[in-house]
């Protein structure tokens, strides 16, 4: 009996334990890879790429927020009866609301798109890439590059005062990140060095591309060339500025658009004026939460065109397709909704930069350096397009840079511009066609800049706060 | 062989070997043998009645059977010589004779059983075994069935409520809705902290459902819902580290083991009579807590809304204009009341269960229906259950359970979000028609006003669609092979399956929904889980006083969840809510897997039944972890002292009739930490113009290692007074370390956070609980109940504090103490809120750019919490009531930062209560600031504790009244029995807080998260016998 039992339970036990092989204990992800076996082919820095473009079109980025919160500080949007959502922007509240995480989700996308392009950069630098396709592989590098310099122009000038607040821009910008760290705490570089960082990386990117991928969906030499000219602008850099703008405008590669055209210039999307632009389609399901949805009787709805801008418009102007008037608007919300994203899905366009800003850079570039006649000529092109019976632009000095800020208001409205453009000229404003609590802005303005998010300052003890956000 | 392996179904030809192997050789061994036979009758001690239904057992074999209505029982086949027959029944002490039978005898045998309340002999489920209550040296509750089965509940998780060291609470009221359990506190702050639930030793997976747009968040998900209460035999939580090592990893937030009921082993003689038993409910229930969030009558909303525009500026007149534009008909409606209803809810269960010589069964079949108490809320659920034995020979026992459930569920938006019909009680304007003049919802204030993203309570509602369906199977074959009388192998494999359908559809005209021309998402899940386990026992007595009991086993899991989702927008028309209507679709699917390998062993000794000690041991190797710390080792040790056992105690221990030391310490694992948290990865999800990208998605961190847990327990039983009061105190303190944390970083990293094992966290308590039988007689009885849970959270290490929402972590401070902005009221002399400036509250500041957030001693962990009850016989009724309460926690209600507006809002509505106390005037000692359209700066930001709420609370919970049928009019009726029950659920709710407007029982995290409120429901239910 006891050896039967001994001689079953041996072949048994053995029997069972068979199992123990079965289950494997080194299971690897369906949905991901892993690092270790990434960025081992072209195609995997391509989709790395994309990745990055992909965070630039998030709704805290391009897909609303830094156009958005650019122009509610500006004096050419009013507060519908609805509005909540940026409030306490458009109202200078100079405090967080909790839930809303605008300035938080900003500075997080930034970053993470930042972070892809790091790890595109510094992966690229082990790589070798086949000879067949050395030349497709430096084009995505220099992209990387030129789209890591923009993002950080963008950060400092949404997080920082603009570039001629101090005389030589050593005030606070925000931390310049090259390396994945995920343990760095870095504290804030100063605008100075923050846009020197963005200016090299634009230039590396245009020393490595030679390529056009994607049309304006994607970053191109241009594309680095017309930031550039914004860039320059911004610091008073007035030749390079008119250079920079030369580059593009010489390249030969863009037109301006007139008529229907021009009015559906973000439906239409990828147009002959479009050099760097964010593309929306059905597949981003943003709903209301796109840039259009803020303006859009179908969207939230929350902001609407103040007649401060309206008024300037002359009623021949092409461009008063971008409004329609929204009989359901009473009293002081009357009349018009800003219509320049007009699809009811919201999947129009959103630009980075166009070809009728690298004249208006010229413009303001050329009248400041006293070559008035080739600005004038910029900003004829500009104004005469949409309206071609405008006379000829006669004014010089600082009535024909009055004219080229005006004209930089109507055509670049609501795409994110105005309160860059009032910062760097140091301009206040009155809000006359005004639905909010705080109607006007003198400069200097401490809340014309957005806080560093709370989750930051939480985390990072290096960080600094921006005047008058406390603590 | 690794062919073989990768098959899934391998183990089926494992199984067939086993059976093989041990199911041939014996049939043949005892067939040609002579036997004897065992008869006699079983009665009670204190009345001299038959006890029918005693299990009869001869002592080191597999034979015994059950007595019948008489008391009489038989045993046949029995091989000559002499053996103990054991009687055992619960609530009498087993009673064990000796007798001797020859070839082609019989003996008889006859048992007298005396009252034993300690139930010392009681056999209690524990891990990968049983035992006798008194051998136990961990820490556990037992829940019997009759708790379960007068509840008109959807989940037995709800019948946990109230046992002692257990915290359970319900997420959301919605019919099926998940329910948060901690055992002895928040063991894990990333990882999860739900208990392991097993059944019939399979371990269940309580899935988060398919969509989370089905589930808000996971609140109304509960997977565990499609067991039927009815079918489960015995419910028991294991509490501390002898308890729960055995399941090594996965051991560290306590373990739940259901059983399922069982048929009965008749004799070959007689067949155990079949017992059927049909159970009916039916109830109607309304909200448990009568102060629920009111909005405004249509009179108070016009004066909200023009004296906020007056108070902005604007003029009276304007503001009139204003109103009258914006609401170009009004009506006066309680959106909260046009929502609500008397949610009813129905129950049937069938069940047989017997046995006839080797084989015994449990079928039953059981359906549940209950309305939601708002509109279109349901659960439905339809089961059936098997469970089968067939003792083959005298040695090899076939064991087969098997269960089958669908369940169907239509859930709201509730949670925080526009959509959420709760959001719309308090906001939506009043005035605000139902109707348009087409008879479709009115919803002319989707443009403007724009209010509540153009949603409609009535809308939203009826014409969305949140549908989940699921259906679940889990199977459980085993046999077991008992060698001799000491050793035992059992091999036992298991399935669950299940299968969640999410069907959402969101209406083209209100909500969400309605900027996509309407949308749909219908998502699956498909889930296997298979389990193989296989364990030797051993047991053994050495000079009859030296017990042994073991078992060695080895176990290997693996689970493989493939989840696809279809969604799209654009429909043509209001009726087409499914993907092949609409214009846009977009499909997706994923796959997730996991593993477990294990090797396990516990031996449980003790001396005369006086001295205990008990040890276990398992190594757990989970996929979850990278290969460097893929292997971990969890153990504990266990002691107990019967000490009215020991003489030489006697003069101690005369005053107690059962006075039992137990202590037990360990080390436990907490392996709940996602599917591969170690590796760092790229990830695929990012598309742009039609590309697919990459992005880094995880951040590598290889050295990531288990959560483990070192928990000590020390408890003492005691039984007084002729055992009428008993009871138990204990003691527990549990260390967490290596706790794994989402630690928040830099955002400039390009991440949030990454898991790190970051800290250690210990939770300590005690446990008092006291049974009390008042009055024991022949035609009435009363036994009182009452225990409480003394709680402590401390966090004991952390690289450093960070801020998480509403709390702050920092060593030496409770893991959910709250971290807030301090309200000072509102300034009488102008309407303006003020905020402490600091912790110091000696200065305020109108202005919260001025203030910081500062701890204030508030917590969300519970100082105490128990319950209490009786139940009182009267012949044949019985009273029984459960209460259970919670002091010293404090609950955050960020929605009221909303709900109490003061104009910021505007023009949404505002609660009653904000309306009835905002500031009008100077000198006015209001609560709420002035109301300005576009509200007042630094009012309402979250975080601040004018949000925070007392949460103490006591809840009666259950109450029902039984009657039982005498059994001669139940038989002219043609039942067996029949007994009638009338219970009320959630009868009574205090709570401390007369502000609290939400239901007190609320997330862990003590944070409100709108979900539906618990109600309480009033039924009437019959359980008759045949």
């Amino acid at each position: 009996m006891r050896y039967k039992t001994i001689a079953r339970l041996a072949v048994l036990v053995p029997v069972l334990m068979v199992g123990s092989a079965c289950t494997d204990l080194a299971l690897e992800p369906h949905a991901s890879v892993s690092n270790d076996a990434y960025f081992a082919t072209v195609a995997d820095f391509e989709a790395a790429v994309v990745g990055i473009y992909d965070e630039m079109s998030a709704t805290g980025y391009y897909g609303r927020s830094i156009h958005l919160m650019s122009d509610i500080m500006g004096e050419d949007i009013k507060q519908n009866s609805s509005a909540n959502r940026y409030q306490e922007f458009a109202d200078f509240e100079g405090q967080l609301v909790s839930g809303h995480n605008y300035e938080y989700n900003l500075w997080r996308d930034a970053y993470t798109a930042i972070n892809r392009a790091n790890m595109v950069i510094n992966n690229g630098e082990t790589f070798e890439p086949p000879a067949a396709l050395a030349g497709d592989f430096r084009q995505l590098i220099g992209e990387a590059h030129a789209v890591r310099g923009l993002v950080h122009f963008d950060l400092a000038k949404m997080y920082g005062q603009h570039y001629t607040f101090t005389g030589d821009a050593s005030h606070p910008g925000v931390p310049i990140v090259l390396d994945m760290d995920i343990t760095a705490l870095p504290s804030r570089n100063t605008v100075a060095q923050v846009y020197a960082q963005a200016i090299s990386d634009l230039n590396t990117g245009i020393s490595m591309m030679t390529d056009t991928r994607d049309g304006a969906y994607m970053m191109s030499t241009e594309a680095a060339q017309a930031i550039l000219s914004r860039i320059y602008l911004y610091m008073g850099d007035w030749s390079n500025a008119v250079a920079m703008a030369d580059a593009v405008i010489n390249s030969g590669k863009y037109s301006l658009l007139s008529g229907s055209a021009l009015v559906d210039i973000f439906v239409a999307g990828n147009t002959s004026e479009a050099i760097f632009e964010i593309p929306m389609s059905a597949d981003d399901t943003r709903g209301s939460d796109h840039l259009g949805g803020m303006y859009r009787d179908s969207g939230y709805g929350d902001y609407l065109p103040a007649r401060d801008l309206l008024d300037l418009i002359d009623p021949a102007d092409v461009r008063w397709g971008w409004f329609d008037v929204d009989g359901a608007l009473a009293g002081a919300y009357a009349s018009h909704r800003v219509d320049k994203w007009p699809t009811d899905q919201n999947w129009d366009n959103v630009p980075v930069i166009r070809l009728a800003e690298v004249f208006l850079n010229r413009a303001e570039a050329k009248a400041r350096l006293g070559q008035d006649g080739a600005a004038q000529a910029d900003l004829d092109l500009i104004r005469q397009r949409s309206m071609p019976t405008a006379p000829a632009v006669t004014a010089t000095g600082q009535a024909l840079l009055d004219e080229i800020a005006l004209e930089r208001r109507i055509e670049l409205g609501y795409e994110g511009h105005r309160i860059h453009d009032l910062m760097r000229n140091k301009q206040g404003y009155t809000r006359n066609d005004c639905t909010g609590d705080v109607c006007s802005m003198t400069y200097p303005c401490q809340y014309c800049i957005l806080p560093i998010p709370q989750l930051e300052t939480d985390t990072n003890i290096n960080i600094t706060q921006n005047a008058g956000y406390g603590g | 062989m690794v062919n073989l392996c990768k098959s899934r179904w391998f183990f089926l030809l494992q199984l067939a070997a086993f059976m093989v192997l041990v199911g041939t050789a014996p049939a043949t061994a005892s067939a040609q043998e002579n036997f004897g036979t065992v008869v006699g009758t079983v009665i009670a001690e204190d009345t001299q009645n038959p006890l029918a239904g005693t299990n009869v057992h001869i002592v080191g074999t597999g034979l015994g059977t059950l007595s019948n209505q008489n008391g009489a029982f038989i045993i046949e086949r029995i091989p000559p010589g002499s053996y103990e027959i054991e009687f055992s029944y619960v609530g009498y002490a087993s009673s064990t004779v000796a007798f001797t039978v020859a070839a082609g005898q019989r003996a008889t045998v006859n048992g007298e059983l005396a009252l034993d309340p300690l139930m010392l002999d009681e056999i209690v489920v524990t891990g990968y075994g049983t035992a006798r209550k008194e051998e136990l040296t961990g820490s556990m509750v037992a829940i019997s069935s009759e708790k379960l089965e007068m509840l008109p509940t959807t989940t037995f998780q709800d019948v946990i409520q109230g046992s002692p060291g257990v915290m359970v609470t319900s997420r959301d009221g919605a019919p099926g809705a998940g329910f948060n359990i901690r055992v002895r506190g928040i063991g894990s702050i990333t990882a999860g902290s739900e208990p392991l639930y097993v059944i019939d030793g399979v371990p269940l997976h309580n899935d988060a459902g398919a969509s989370t747009e089905v589930d808000n968040g996971g609140r109304t998900a509960n997977t565990l819902a499609s067991l039927n209460p009815n079918d489960i035999e015995s419910l028991v939580v294991l509490k501390d580290a002898a308890s729960t090592a055995i399941y090594g990893s996965r051991g560290a937030n306590g373990v739940v083991l259901i059983t399922t009921k069982g048929g009965v082993e008749g004799s070959p003689i007689w067949a155990s009579e079949p017992q059927f038993q049909l159970r009916t409910q039916m109830g109607v229930s309304g909200w448990a807590h009568d102060n629920l969030i009111e909005g405004l009558t249509g009179e108070q909303y016009k004066d909200y809304y023009v004296s906020a525009r007056v108070n902005d500026g604007m003029a009276l007149a304007d503001a009139q204009a204003a109103f009258a534009s914006d609401y170009p008909l009004q009506e006066d409606n309680n959106w909260r009341d046009l929502t609500s209803r008397n949610g009813v809810s129905k129950q049937i269960d069938l069940s047989a269960s017997g046995g006839s010589g080797r084989f015994t069964y449990y079928v039953s079949a059981g359906m549940f229906q209950q309305q939601g108490n708002i509109i279109r809320q349901f659960f439905d659920r339809y089961s059936s259950r098997i469970n089968l034995t067939a003792r083959l020979t005298d040695k090899f026992t076939l064991a087969n359970n098997l269960s089958l459930a669908q369940s169907y569920q239509n859930g709201i938006n509730d949670g925080s979000a526009w959509e959420s019909l709760i959001y719309m009680w308090a906001f939506m304007p009043p005035v605000i028609p139902i109707y348009d003049e087409d008879g479709f919802w009115y919803h002319r204030h989707k443009s403007t006003p724009r209010i509540m993203g153009g949603n409609h309570p009535m809308g939203t509602t009826y014409e969305n669609r949140k549908e989940r369906d699921t259906r679940r199977v889990i199977e459980n074959i085993s046999g077991s092979y008992r060698f001799n009388d000491q050793f035992t192998l059992s091999s036992a494999w298991s399935f669950d399956l299940y299968n969640i359908h999410d069907d959402v559809y969101q209406n083209m005209f209100f909500g969400d929904g309605r900027n996509n021309s309407g949308t749909f998402n219908d998502s699956r899940v498909e889930n296997l889980n298979w389990q193989g386990s296989h364990t030797l026992n051993y047991n053994n007595a050495f000079n009859n006083v030296h017990n042994v009991d073991a078992v060695v086993g080895y176990e290997e899991s693996h689970n493989d969840r493939r989840r696809t989702e279809s969604s799209g927008n654009t429909f043509a028309h209001p009726s087409l809510k499914t993907g092949s209507s609409a214009a846009t679709t977009f499909g997706t699917s994923t796959q997730a897997e996991f593993a477990f390998q294990s090797v396990f062993t516990r031996v449980n000794y003790d001396f005369d039944r006086t001295y205990f000690l008990s040890g276990s041991f398992r190594t757990d190797g989970s996929s979850r972890f990278g290969p460097d710390q893929r292997w971990g080792n969890f153990w504990s040790v266990g002691a107990g002292w019967t000490m009215t056992n020991s003489e030489f105690m006697a003069d101690l221990t005369g005053f107690f009739d059962y006075l039992k030391l137990r202590t037990s310490y360990g080390e436990v694992g907490n392996a709940e930490i996602g599917t591969y948290p170690w590796q760092g990865l790229y990830g695929f999800n990012p598309a742009y113009s039609g590309q697919a990208g990459s992005n880094p998605s995880q951040v590598a961190n290889p050295g990531l290692t288990w959560e483990s847990q070192e928990a000590f327990n020390i408890g003492l039983d005691y039984a007084i007074l002729d055992s009428r009061l008993t009871g138990t105190i204990e003691y527990f303190q549990k260390a967490s370390t290596d706790l794994l944390l989402d630690v928040p970083v830099s955002r400039t990293t390009g991440f949030e956070d990454v898991l790190q094992n970051f800290g250690d966290m210990e939770n300590s308590g005690i446990e008092f609980s006291i049974h009390a039988d008042l009055l024991r007689a022949q035609d009435y009885d009363l036994a009182v109940d009452f225990n409480v849970t003394y709680q402590q959270n401390e966090i004991t290490k952390l690289t450093e504090p960070f801020i998480d929402g509403t709390k702050r972590r920092e060593v030496g401070r409770d893991y959910q103490e709250y971290y807030l902005y301090g309200w000072a009221g509102v300034d009488p002399n102008n309407g303006l809120p003020t905020w402490y400036t600091d912790d110091t509250k000696s200065a305020t500041t109108s202005s919260l750019s001025d203030a910081v957030r500062f701890y204030d001693g508030k917590s969300a962990t519970p100082d105490y919490l128990g319950s209490f009850g009786f139940t009182g016989r009267y012949k044949r009724f019985t009273l029984s009531t459960l209460g259970t309460y919670m002091f010293g926690h404090y609950l955050y209600a960020g929605a009221e930062r909303f709900f109490h507006g003061d104009g910021r809002y505007l023009p949404r509505s505002t609660s009653k209560w904000a309306y009835e106390n905002s500031w009008r005037q100077p000198g006015d000692q209001a609560l709420f600031p002035q109301f300005s359209w576009g509200g007042v700066n630094s009012s309402q930001p979250s975080n601040a504790d004018r949000w925070l709420h007392e949460g103490d609370y006591i809840r009666l919970k259950d109450v029902t009244l039984s009657y039982q049928l005498p059994e001669e009019l139940a038989g002219k009726v043609g039942l067996g029995s029949l007994q009638a029950h009338f219970n009320i659920t959630n009868a009574y709710t205090w709570v401390a807080d007369d502000q609290l407007f939400f239901d007190p029982e609320q997330t862990i995290s003590g944070v409100y998260n709108t979900g539906t409120p618990n109600g309480r429901t009033f039924s009437l239910g019959f359980t008759m016998g045949f």
